[in-house]
Protein backbone atom coordinates (compact mmCIF):
# COMPACT_ATOMS: atom_id res chain seq x y z
CA UNK A 1 0.00 0.00 0.00
CA UNK A 2 2.94 2.27 0.73
CA UNK A 3 4.92 1.45 -2.11
CA UNK A 4 2.23 2.50 -4.19
CA UNK A 5 1.14 5.66 -2.53
CA UNK A 6 5.20 6.13 -2.86
CA UNK A 7 4.73 5.26 -6.67
CA UNK A 8 2.36 7.47 -7.35
CA UNK A 9 4.13 10.50 -5.43
CA UNK A 10 7.58 9.49 -7.39
CA UNK A 11 5.49 10.25 -10.97
CA UNK A 12 4.22 13.06 -9.87
CA UNK A 13 7.40 14.87 -8.64
CA UNK A 14 9.04 13.61 -11.77
CA UNK A 15 6.45 15.37 -14.39
CA UNK A 16 6.45 18.30 -11.83
CA UNK A 17 10.41 18.71 -12.68
CA UNK A 18 9.91 18.24 -16.51
CA UNK A 19 7.77 20.51 -16.91
CA UNK A 20 8.41 23.11 -14.73
CA UNK A 21 12.70 22.96 -14.35
CA UNK A 22 15.05 23.42 -16.94
CA UNK A 23 16.52 20.07 -16.13
CA UNK A 24 13.07 19.15 -17.73
CA UNK A 25 13.47 21.51 -20.44
CA UNK A 26 16.90 19.99 -20.95
CA UNK A 27 15.83 16.45 -21.06
CA UNK A 28 12.52 17.54 -23.31
CA UNK A 29 15.25 18.82 -25.67
CA UNK A 30 17.58 15.57 -25.71
CA UNK A 31 14.14 13.31 -26.11
CA UNK A 32 13.62 15.55 -29.33
CA UNK A 33 16.96 14.98 -30.85
CA UNK A 34 16.80 11.71 -30.40
CA UNK A 35 13.66 11.41 -32.05
CA UNK A 36 14.82 13.78 -34.71
CA UNK A 37 12.32 16.63 -34.03
CA UNK A 38 12.90 19.75 -33.95
CA UNK A 39 14.27 20.88 -30.36
CA UNK A 40 12.75 23.47 -28.02
CA UNK A 41 14.36 27.08 -28.90
CA UNK A 42 16.43 27.32 -25.95
CA UNK A 43 18.96 29.44 -27.79
CA UNK A 44 16.49 31.22 -29.28
CA UNK A 45 18.14 34.85 -28.51
CA UNK A 46 21.65 34.02 -30.55
CA UNK A 47 20.04 32.93 -34.32
CA UNK A 48 19.55 35.27 -37.06
CA UNK A 49 16.11 34.96 -37.71
CA UNK A 50 13.15 36.97 -36.31
CA UNK A 51 10.73 33.88 -34.74
CA UNK A 52 8.21 33.45 -37.60
CA UNK A 53 4.88 34.51 -35.84
CA UNK A 54 6.88 37.87 -34.80
CA UNK A 55 7.64 38.67 -38.67
CA UNK A 56 4.07 37.68 -39.80
CA UNK A 57 2.62 40.06 -37.13
CA UNK A 58 5.30 43.16 -38.47
CA UNK A 59 3.52 42.25 -41.82
CA UNK A 60 0.16 42.53 -40.69
CA UNK A 61 0.75 45.77 -38.72
CA UNK A 62 2.45 47.39 -41.38
CA UNK A 63 -0.16 46.72 -44.14
CA UNK A 64 -3.19 47.96 -41.23
CA UNK A 65 -1.57 51.28 -42.30
CA UNK A 66 -0.80 52.90 -38.69
CA UNK A 67 -1.05 56.41 -38.45
CA UNK A 68 1.91 59.02 -38.76
CA UNK A 69 4.25 57.90 -35.57
CA UNK A 70 5.67 60.32 -33.18
CA UNK A 71 6.06 61.15 -29.88
CA UNK A 72 2.92 61.53 -27.71
CA UNK A 73 2.84 62.33 -23.97
CA UNK A 74 2.60 58.55 -22.87
CA UNK A 75 0.72 55.16 -23.55
CA UNK A 76 -2.72 55.24 -23.01
CA UNK A 77 -5.17 52.95 -24.65
CA UNK A 78 -8.25 54.33 -23.36
CA UNK A 79 -8.32 57.04 -25.68
CA UNK A 80 -9.12 55.89 -29.45
CA UNK A 81 -6.44 58.55 -30.41
CA UNK A 82 -4.09 57.39 -27.49
CA UNK A 83 -1.62 55.13 -29.22
CA UNK A 84 -2.19 54.61 -32.50
CA UNK A 85 1.40 52.08 -32.66
CA UNK A 86 0.00 50.13 -29.31
CA UNK A 87 -3.20 49.69 -30.86
CA UNK A 88 -2.15 48.81 -34.37
CA UNK A 89 0.62 46.48 -32.61
CA UNK A 90 -2.34 44.65 -30.47
CA UNK A 91 -4.31 44.01 -33.90
CA UNK A 92 -2.14 42.86 -35.60
CA UNK A 93 -0.38 40.41 -32.91
CA UNK A 94 -2.49 39.38 -30.65
CA UNK A 95 -6.05 39.83 -32.87
CA UNK A 96 -8.71 42.11 -33.44
CA UNK A 97 -10.69 41.22 -30.84
CA UNK A 98 -7.85 41.36 -28.20
CA UNK A 99 -7.95 45.63 -28.15
CA UNK A 100 -11.46 45.57 -27.17
CA UNK A 101 -10.82 43.36 -24.36
CA UNK A 102 -7.67 44.94 -23.00
CA UNK A 103 -9.16 48.19 -23.27
CA UNK A 104 -11.81 46.85 -21.01
CA UNK A 105 -9.47 46.30 -17.98
CA UNK A 106 -9.31 49.95 -17.81
CA UNK A 107 -6.35 50.06 -16.30
CA UNK A 108 -3.50 53.01 -16.04
CA UNK A 109 -1.13 50.91 -17.12
CA UNK A 110 -0.72 48.87 -21.04
CA UNK A 111 1.83 46.90 -19.85
CA UNK A 112 0.18 45.30 -16.60
CA UNK A 113 -3.26 45.61 -19.10
CA UNK A 114 -1.77 43.28 -21.78
CA UNK A 115 -0.28 40.79 -19.16
CA UNK A 116 -3.06 40.58 -17.44
CA UNK A 117 -4.50 40.17 -20.19
CA UNK A 118 -2.33 37.31 -21.58
CA UNK A 119 -1.99 35.46 -18.29
CA UNK A 120 -6.10 34.61 -18.50
CA UNK A 121 -8.44 34.84 -15.30
CA UNK A 122 -8.03 31.75 -13.48
CA UNK A 123 -3.94 31.36 -14.15
CA UNK A 124 -3.39 34.97 -12.95
CA UNK A 125 -6.07 34.64 -9.41
CA UNK A 126 -4.15 31.90 -8.39
CA UNK A 127 -0.60 33.74 -8.54
CA UNK A 128 -2.26 36.65 -6.54
CA UNK A 129 -3.54 33.89 -3.99
CA UNK A 130 0.37 32.67 -3.91
CA UNK A 131 2.02 35.52 -3.77
CA UNK A 132 -0.17 36.30 -0.94
CA UNK A 133 0.68 33.44 1.00
CA UNK A 134 4.82 34.15 0.12
CA UNK A 135 3.79 37.39 1.94
CA UNK A 136 4.35 39.68 -1.43
CA UNK A 137 1.04 42.11 -1.69
CA UNK A 138 0.38 44.59 -4.72
CA UNK A 139 -1.52 42.39 -7.18
CA UNK A 140 -1.52 44.54 -9.54
CA UNK A 141 2.25 44.75 -10.04
CA UNK A 142 3.36 41.27 -11.85
CA UNK A 143 7.20 41.45 -11.15
CA UNK A 144 6.79 39.20 -8.13
CA UNK A 145 3.76 37.24 -9.11
CA UNK A 146 5.10 35.48 -12.10
CA UNK A 147 6.71 32.93 -10.61
CA UNK A 148 3.82 31.72 -9.12
CA UNK A 149 1.86 31.27 -12.22
CA UNK A 150 1.41 28.38 -14.24
CA UNK A 151 4.37 27.93 -16.00
CA UNK A 152 2.53 27.46 -19.44
CA UNK A 153 0.35 30.49 -18.50
CA UNK A 154 3.55 32.35 -17.61
CA UNK A 155 5.73 31.44 -20.82
CA UNK A 156 2.65 32.39 -23.03
CA UNK A 157 2.14 35.87 -21.68
CA UNK A 158 5.60 37.15 -21.03
CA UNK A 159 6.43 36.38 -25.06
CA UNK A 160 2.91 37.95 -25.93
CA UNK A 161 3.26 40.93 -24.02
CA UNK A 162 7.15 41.33 -24.88
CA UNK A 163 6.46 41.33 -28.88
CA UNK A 164 3.63 43.20 -28.73
CA UNK A 165 5.53 46.15 -27.06
CA UNK A 166 8.26 45.91 -29.19
CA UNK A 167 6.03 45.70 -31.89
CA UNK A 168 4.72 48.88 -30.95
CA UNK A 169 7.75 50.40 -30.46
CA UNK A 170 9.12 49.61 -34.07
CA UNK A 171 6.10 51.23 -35.57
CA UNK A 172 6.74 54.12 -33.46
CA UNK A 173 10.49 54.75 -35.07
CA UNK A 174 11.23 57.50 -37.88
CA UNK A 175 13.41 57.39 -40.58
CA UNK A 176 17.05 58.29 -39.46
CA UNK A 177 17.84 60.96 -42.94
CA UNK A 178 14.92 62.11 -45.22
CA UNK A 179 12.65 59.29 -46.01
CA UNK A 180 13.02 60.18 -49.83
CA UNK A 181 16.62 58.90 -49.38
CA UNK A 182 17.92 55.72 -51.94
CA UNK A 183 18.64 52.78 -50.63
CA UNK A 184 21.76 51.81 -52.09
CA UNK A 185 21.44 48.28 -50.48
CA UNK A 186 18.73 46.19 -48.91
CA UNK A 187 18.32 44.61 -45.94
CA UNK A 188 18.76 40.40 -46.82
CA UNK A 189 22.03 38.16 -48.02
CA UNK A 190 23.97 39.34 -50.16
CA UNK A 191 28.12 39.28 -51.41
CA UNK A 192 29.75 41.42 -49.74
CA UNK A 193 31.30 44.17 -51.76
CA UNK A 194 34.74 43.72 -49.82
CA UNK A 195 34.87 39.98 -48.26
CA UNK A 196 33.24 38.70 -51.13
CA UNK A 197 31.44 36.16 -49.05
CA UNK A 198 27.49 35.71 -48.75
CA UNK A 199 26.49 37.35 -45.58
CA UNK A 200 23.01 38.59 -44.21
CA UNK A 201 23.66 42.65 -44.58
CA UNK A 202 21.97 43.35 -41.47
CA UNK A 203 20.24 46.56 -42.27
CA UNK A 204 20.45 49.17 -44.98
CA UNK A 205 22.26 51.00 -46.62
CA UNK A 206 21.41 54.40 -47.57
CA UNK A 207 23.18 57.27 -50.32
CA UNK A 208 23.85 60.07 -47.63
CA UNK A 209 26.46 62.38 -48.73
CA UNK A 210 29.37 63.16 -46.35
CA UNK A 211 28.36 65.13 -43.48
CA UNK A 212 24.60 64.30 -43.48
CA UNK A 213 22.47 64.58 -40.29
CA UNK A 214 21.62 61.46 -38.85
CA UNK A 215 19.09 62.02 -36.20
CA UNK A 216 17.90 58.97 -33.79
CA UNK A 217 14.69 56.92 -34.97
CA UNK A 218 12.93 56.50 -31.98
CA UNK A 219 14.07 58.40 -28.06
CA UNK A 220 16.15 56.06 -25.68
CA UNK A 221 19.74 55.60 -24.60
CA UNK A 222 22.80 55.31 -26.00
CA UNK A 223 24.01 51.86 -25.92
CA UNK A 224 27.59 52.22 -27.74
CA UNK A 225 28.86 55.63 -29.36
CA UNK A 226 32.19 54.84 -30.60
CA UNK A 227 34.69 53.56 -33.14
CA UNK A 228 35.21 49.86 -34.20
CA UNK A 229 36.72 48.40 -37.52
CA UNK A 230 33.63 47.44 -39.12
CA UNK A 231 30.73 49.55 -38.21
CA UNK A 232 33.42 52.78 -38.49
CA UNK A 233 32.17 55.61 -35.82
CA UNK A 234 28.72 54.21 -34.90
CA UNK A 235 25.90 54.77 -32.51
CA UNK A 236 23.72 52.33 -31.19
CA UNK A 237 20.69 53.01 -29.35
CA UNK A 238 17.99 51.44 -27.03
CA UNK A 239 14.72 51.69 -27.40
CA UNK A 240 13.26 49.78 -25.05
CA UNK A 241 11.36 46.56 -24.96
CA UNK A 242 14.34 44.84 -27.03
CA UNK A 243 14.18 47.05 -29.69
CA UNK A 244 17.85 48.87 -30.77
CA UNK A 245 18.91 50.31 -33.94
CA UNK A 246 22.31 51.04 -35.15
CA UNK A 247 23.84 54.32 -37.13
CA UNK A 248 27.23 53.35 -38.86
CA UNK A 249 30.34 54.28 -40.79
CA UNK A 250 29.56 58.31 -39.23
CA UNK A 251 32.12 60.97 -39.39
CA UNK A 252 31.37 62.76 -36.37
CA UNK A 253 29.36 61.05 -33.08
CA UNK A 254 27.24 63.96 -31.28
CA UNK A 255 25.96 61.55 -27.95
CA UNK A 256 27.76 59.45 -25.66
CA UNK A 257 27.23 56.21 -24.13
CA UNK A 258 24.84 56.37 -21.37
CA UNK A 259 23.27 59.53 -22.73
CA UNK A 260 19.37 60.02 -23.07
CA UNK A 261 17.98 60.64 -26.34
CA UNK A 262 14.60 61.74 -27.79
CA UNK A 263 13.33 60.74 -31.43
CA UNK A 264 14.22 63.22 -33.76
CA UNK A 265 17.36 64.47 -31.91
CA UNK A 266 21.11 64.48 -33.69
CA UNK A 267 23.59 61.80 -33.11
CA UNK A 268 25.74 61.44 -35.73
CA UNK A 269 26.83 63.45 -39.12
CA UNK A 270 27.55 60.42 -41.87
CA UNK A 271 30.65 59.43 -42.75
CA UNK A 272 32.88 56.65 -44.69
CA UNK A 273 34.55 54.92 -41.25
CA UNK A 274 34.88 51.06 -40.90
CA UNK A 275 34.57 48.57 -43.29
CA UNK A 276 32.86 50.81 -45.86
CA UNK A 277 32.80 51.35 -49.75
CA UNK A 278 31.68 54.98 -49.98
CA UNK A 279 29.81 57.30 -48.09
CA UNK A 280 26.23 56.01 -46.60
CA UNK A 281 24.55 55.81 -43.61
CA UNK A 282 23.83 52.17 -42.39
CA UNK A 283 21.04 51.39 -40.57
CA UNK A 284 20.06 48.66 -39.01
CA UNK A 285 17.56 47.60 -36.37
CA UNK A 286 16.91 44.41 -34.31
CA UNK A 287 13.83 42.97 -32.40
CA UNK A 288 15.10 40.97 -29.29
CA UNK A 289 18.42 40.69 -30.81
CA UNK A 290 17.41 39.61 -34.32
CA UNK A 291 17.97 42.16 -37.10
CA UNK A 292 14.81 42.93 -38.98
CA UNK A 293 14.29 44.76 -42.38
CA UNK A 294 13.87 48.70 -40.96
CA UNK A 295 12.69 49.68 -44.92
CA UNK A 296 8.98 48.40 -44.49
CA UNK A 297 8.42 51.38 -42.15
CA UNK A 298 9.98 54.42 -44.11
CA UNK A 299 6.89 55.46 -46.13
CA UNK A 300 5.29 55.95 -42.54
CA UNK A 301 6.52 59.59 -42.49
CA UNK A 302 10.14 61.34 -40.42
CA UNK A 303 9.99 62.82 -37.39
CA UNK A 304 13.52 63.72 -38.22
CA UNK A 305 12.62 66.41 -40.88
CA UNK A 306 9.72 67.44 -38.86
CA UNK A 307 11.21 68.36 -35.92
CA UNK A 308 15.38 68.31 -36.23
CA UNK A 309 17.19 69.36 -32.89
CA UNK A 310 20.91 70.31 -32.82
CA UNK A 311 22.46 69.84 -29.78
CA UNK B 1 14.59 -27.08 -3.11
CA UNK B 2 13.25 -25.45 0.29
CA UNK B 3 16.74 -23.76 -0.04
CA UNK B 4 16.72 -22.65 -3.42
CA UNK B 5 13.38 -21.06 -2.86
CA UNK B 6 14.77 -19.29 0.21
CA UNK B 7 17.17 -17.84 -1.60
CA UNK B 8 14.89 -16.42 -4.86
CA UNK B 9 13.56 -14.67 -2.11
CA UNK B 10 16.26 -13.33 -0.68
CA UNK B 11 17.48 -11.87 -3.74
CA UNK B 12 13.76 -10.40 -5.05
CA UNK B 13 13.62 -8.84 -1.99
CA UNK B 14 17.51 -7.19 -1.98
CA UNK B 15 16.01 -6.46 -5.81
CA UNK B 16 13.10 -4.47 -4.66
CA UNK B 17 15.12 -2.70 -1.69
CA UNK B 18 17.73 -1.63 -4.38
CA UNK B 19 14.77 -0.16 -6.75
CA UNK B 20 12.87 1.52 -4.02
CA UNK B 21 15.82 3.11 -2.81
CA UNK B 22 17.05 4.11 -6.71
CA UNK B 23 13.34 5.33 -6.62
CA UNK B 24 13.35 7.34 -3.83
CA UNK B 25 16.65 9.04 -4.67
CA UNK B 26 14.96 10.18 -7.89
CA UNK B 27 12.31 11.59 -5.67
CA UNK B 28 14.60 13.55 -3.51
CA UNK B 29 16.57 14.54 -6.83
CA UNK B 30 13.39 16.06 -7.90
CA UNK B 31 12.34 18.18 -5.26
CA UNK B 32 15.62 19.55 -4.99
CA UNK B 33 15.58 20.26 -8.67
CA UNK B 34 12.02 22.32 -8.44
CA UNK B 35 12.84 24.03 -4.85
CA UNK B 36 15.94 25.43 -6.31
CA UNK B 37 14.48 26.94 -9.31
CA UNK B 38 11.69 28.36 -7.78
CA UNK B 39 14.09 30.42 -5.98
CA UNK B 40 16.34 30.58 -8.91
CA UNK B 41 13.62 31.99 -11.19
CA UNK B 42 13.99 35.70 -10.86
CA UNK B 43 17.66 35.07 -10.49
CA UNK B 44 17.86 36.35 -13.96
CA UNK B 45 16.08 39.90 -13.52
CA UNK B 46 18.93 40.63 -10.57
CA UNK B 47 21.82 39.24 -12.54
CA UNK B 48 20.66 41.94 -15.10
CA UNK B 49 20.22 44.97 -12.38
CA UNK B 50 23.98 44.00 -11.17
CA UNK B 51 25.21 43.96 -14.73
CA UNK B 52 24.10 47.23 -15.43
CA UNK B 53 25.22 48.63 -13.01
CA UNK B 54 28.48 47.61 -13.43
CA UNK B 55 28.56 48.66 -17.33
CA UNK B 56 27.82 52.12 -16.15
CA UNK B 57 30.37 51.85 -13.69
CA UNK B 58 32.71 50.60 -15.93
CA UNK B 59 31.55 53.49 -18.39
CA UNK B 60 31.95 55.95 -15.56
CA UNK B 61 36.11 54.68 -14.24
CA UNK B 62 37.12 53.02 -17.27
CA UNK B 63 35.92 54.48 -20.62
CA UNK B 64 38.20 57.56 -20.86
CA UNK B 65 41.25 56.10 -19.53
CA UNK B 66 41.34 53.28 -22.01
CA UNK B 67 40.43 55.79 -25.28
CA UNK B 68 42.99 57.53 -23.85
CA UNK B 69 45.48 54.82 -24.17
CA UNK B 70 43.92 53.11 -27.48
CA UNK B 71 44.74 56.78 -28.90
CA UNK B 72 48.69 56.97 -27.41
CA UNK B 73 48.54 53.10 -28.71
CA UNK B 74 47.46 54.14 -31.99
CA UNK B 75 45.07 51.41 -32.25
CA UNK B 76 41.52 50.92 -32.42
CA UNK B 77 39.51 51.47 -29.10
CA UNK B 78 37.56 48.51 -29.30
CA UNK B 79 40.68 46.81 -28.43
CA UNK B 80 40.18 47.23 -25.07
CA UNK B 81 36.68 48.17 -24.74
CA UNK B 82 34.02 45.37 -24.89
CA UNK B 83 31.55 45.46 -22.68
CA UNK B 84 28.68 47.92 -24.07
CA UNK B 85 28.85 44.92 -26.67
CA UNK B 86 27.51 42.52 -24.24
CA UNK B 87 23.66 42.08 -25.06
CA UNK B 88 22.64 41.65 -21.10
CA UNK B 89 19.71 39.52 -21.63
CA UNK B 90 20.65 36.70 -22.70
CA UNK B 91 23.99 36.84 -20.46
CA UNK B 92 21.84 37.18 -17.69
CA UNK B 93 19.53 34.27 -18.58
CA UNK B 94 22.78 32.15 -18.97
CA UNK B 95 23.94 33.16 -15.60
CA UNK B 96 21.30 32.68 -13.80
CA UNK B 97 20.96 29.13 -15.40
CA UNK B 98 24.68 28.36 -14.48
CA UNK B 99 24.22 29.22 -11.18
CA UNK B 100 20.84 27.11 -11.10
CA UNK B 101 22.50 24.39 -12.46
CA UNK B 102 25.41 24.49 -9.89
CA UNK B 103 23.55 24.81 -7.16
CA UNK B 104 21.00 21.47 -7.83
CA UNK B 105 24.37 19.41 -9.02
CA UNK B 106 26.17 20.89 -5.48
CA UNK B 107 22.87 20.14 -3.07
CA UNK B 108 22.54 16.39 -4.96
CA UNK B 109 25.86 15.91 -4.62
CA UNK B 110 25.29 16.04 -0.58
CA UNK B 111 22.80 13.07 -0.51
CA UNK B 112 22.92 11.24 -3.60
CA UNK B 113 26.53 10.26 -3.52
CA UNK B 114 26.81 9.34 0.50
CA UNK B 115 26.97 6.13 2.36
CA UNK B 116 23.73 5.76 3.89
CA UNK B 117 23.87 6.58 7.35
CA UNK B 118 19.88 7.41 8.25
CA UNK B 119 20.51 8.34 11.83
CA UNK B 120 21.23 11.56 12.77
CA UNK B 121 23.82 12.57 15.82
CA UNK B 122 24.46 15.44 17.91
CA UNK B 123 28.17 14.61 18.48
CA UNK B 124 28.86 13.77 15.16
CA UNK B 125 27.30 16.97 13.71
CA UNK B 126 29.27 18.92 16.45
CA UNK B 127 32.23 17.54 15.05
CA UNK B 128 31.58 18.14 11.79
CA UNK B 129 30.85 21.95 12.06
CA UNK B 130 32.44 24.45 9.81
CA UNK B 131 30.78 27.06 7.15
CA UNK B 132 29.58 23.75 5.25
CA UNK B 133 27.81 22.13 8.33
CA UNK B 134 25.95 25.51 9.12
CA UNK B 135 25.01 26.51 5.50
CA UNK B 136 23.54 23.22 3.89
CA UNK B 137 20.99 21.71 6.32
CA UNK B 138 19.66 26.07 6.21
CA UNK B 139 19.78 26.17 2.57
CA UNK B 140 18.78 22.41 1.73
CA UNK B 141 15.70 23.06 4.24
CA UNK B 142 14.43 26.10 2.22
CA UNK B 143 15.42 24.50 -1.23
CA UNK B 144 13.00 21.42 0.26
CA UNK B 145 10.28 23.34 1.56
CA UNK B 146 10.24 25.46 -1.88
CA UNK B 147 10.53 22.36 -3.84
CA UNK B 148 7.33 20.91 -1.52
CA UNK B 149 5.51 24.18 -2.76
CA UNK B 150 5.91 23.92 -6.10
CA UNK B 151 4.94 20.69 -6.57
CA UNK B 152 1.39 21.57 -5.04
CA UNK B 153 0.76 24.49 -7.51
CA UNK B 154 1.50 22.01 -10.24
CA UNK B 155 -1.25 20.01 -9.13
CA UNK B 156 -3.05 22.71 -8.29
CA UNK B 157 -2.75 23.88 -11.94
CA UNK B 158 -3.98 20.92 -13.42
CA UNK B 159 -7.12 20.84 -11.25
CA UNK B 160 -10.54 22.41 -12.01
CA UNK B 161 -10.72 25.65 -10.09
CA UNK B 162 -12.73 24.82 -6.97
CA UNK B 163 -12.44 20.93 -7.34
CA UNK B 164 -10.02 19.92 -4.79
CA UNK B 165 -9.29 22.12 -2.13
CA UNK B 166 -6.14 23.97 -1.42
CA UNK B 167 -5.66 21.67 1.64
CA UNK B 168 -5.91 19.00 0.13
CA UNK B 169 -3.18 19.80 -2.57
CA UNK B 170 -1.18 20.71 0.80
CA UNK B 171 -1.61 17.67 2.18
CA UNK B 172 0.27 16.42 -1.27
CA UNK B 173 2.87 18.51 -0.36
CA UNK B 174 3.50 17.81 3.40
CA UNK B 175 3.34 13.92 2.04
CA UNK B 176 6.24 14.60 -0.73
CA UNK B 177 7.73 16.12 2.13
CA UNK B 178 7.37 13.62 4.38
CA UNK B 179 8.54 10.88 1.68
CA UNK B 180 10.96 12.67 -0.20
CA UNK B 181 12.33 15.66 1.09
CA UNK B 182 13.24 14.67 4.61
CA UNK B 183 15.07 11.51 4.37
CA UNK B 184 16.88 13.97 1.57
CA UNK B 185 17.58 16.36 4.17
CA UNK B 186 18.50 13.41 6.76
CA UNK B 187 20.61 11.41 4.40
CA UNK B 188 22.64 15.03 3.37
CA UNK B 189 23.22 16.32 7.37
CA UNK B 190 24.03 12.76 8.65
CA UNK B 191 26.44 12.34 5.75
CA UNK B 192 28.15 15.49 7.04
CA UNK B 193 32.13 14.27 7.66
CA UNK B 194 34.11 15.39 10.95
CA UNK B 195 35.68 18.65 9.70
CA UNK B 196 39.14 20.04 9.70
CA UNK B 197 38.63 23.91 9.77
CA UNK B 198 36.26 25.68 9.85
CA UNK B 199 36.66 27.07 6.25
CA UNK B 200 35.34 24.09 4.79
CA UNK B 201 32.63 24.52 1.92
CA UNK B 202 33.29 28.65 1.96
CA UNK B 203 33.28 28.67 -1.60
CA UNK B 204 30.37 26.70 -2.53
CA UNK B 205 28.58 28.56 0.18
CA UNK B 206 29.09 31.73 -2.31
CA UNK B 207 27.18 30.07 -4.72
CA UNK B 208 24.43 28.01 -1.95
CA UNK B 209 23.36 31.01 0.67
CA UNK B 210 22.08 33.42 -1.90
CA UNK B 211 19.91 30.79 -3.57
CA UNK B 212 18.93 29.41 0.11
CA UNK B 213 18.12 32.86 1.18
CA UNK B 214 15.89 33.25 -2.07
CA UNK B 215 14.40 29.72 -1.50
CA UNK B 216 13.17 31.11 2.27
CA UNK B 217 12.20 34.31 1.63
CA UNK B 218 9.91 33.39 -2.07
CA UNK B 219 9.88 29.49 -1.63
CA UNK B 220 7.34 28.70 1.49
CA UNK B 221 4.32 29.98 1.37
CA UNK B 222 4.25 31.36 5.24
CA UNK B 223 5.19 34.57 5.51
CA UNK B 224 1.57 36.03 4.57
CA UNK B 225 0.05 34.36 6.94
CA UNK B 226 2.20 35.85 9.50
CA UNK B 227 0.91 39.75 10.81
ZN1 LIG C 1 25.37 48.32 -44.58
Amino acid sequence: MRGWADLILLVGVLAACWTRTPIGAAMVGVVSLAQGRPTPDLLASFRTEVPAALQRSLERAVALKPAEPGPRPGWSLSSPDGDPALTTAIQAHLGPEALAQVQALGLASPEAALEIWAVGRTPRDRAIARARAAGLSAPESFEAHRRFLPSAAAARANRAVGETLALATVLDLSWPVDPGTRISSGFGYRTHPILGTRKLHEGVDLAVPLGTDVFAAGSGRVLRARHDKICGNGVKLDHGHGVSTSYCHGQKLFVQRGQRVEQGQRVMASGSTGRSTGPHLHFGLRIGGHPVDPSPFRARGAVADAQPQAL
Amino acid sequence: MGVRLGAMLNWSDAVAGKLARVASTLGQCAVVALGVHLAADSLDDQVMAGMTALQALADLYLLAPLQGLAGTLGVASDAFIWWDEIELGAASAWIALFVEAVTTILLWGSFVLTPRQDALSWSRYRRALSVRALILPLVLAGVILAGCWSLSMGVEDLLPRGGLSPWSVGLLGLAVLARFGWPAWVRAVAALEPSRSWAEGLSSAVVLAPVGALAWIYGIPLWGLLP
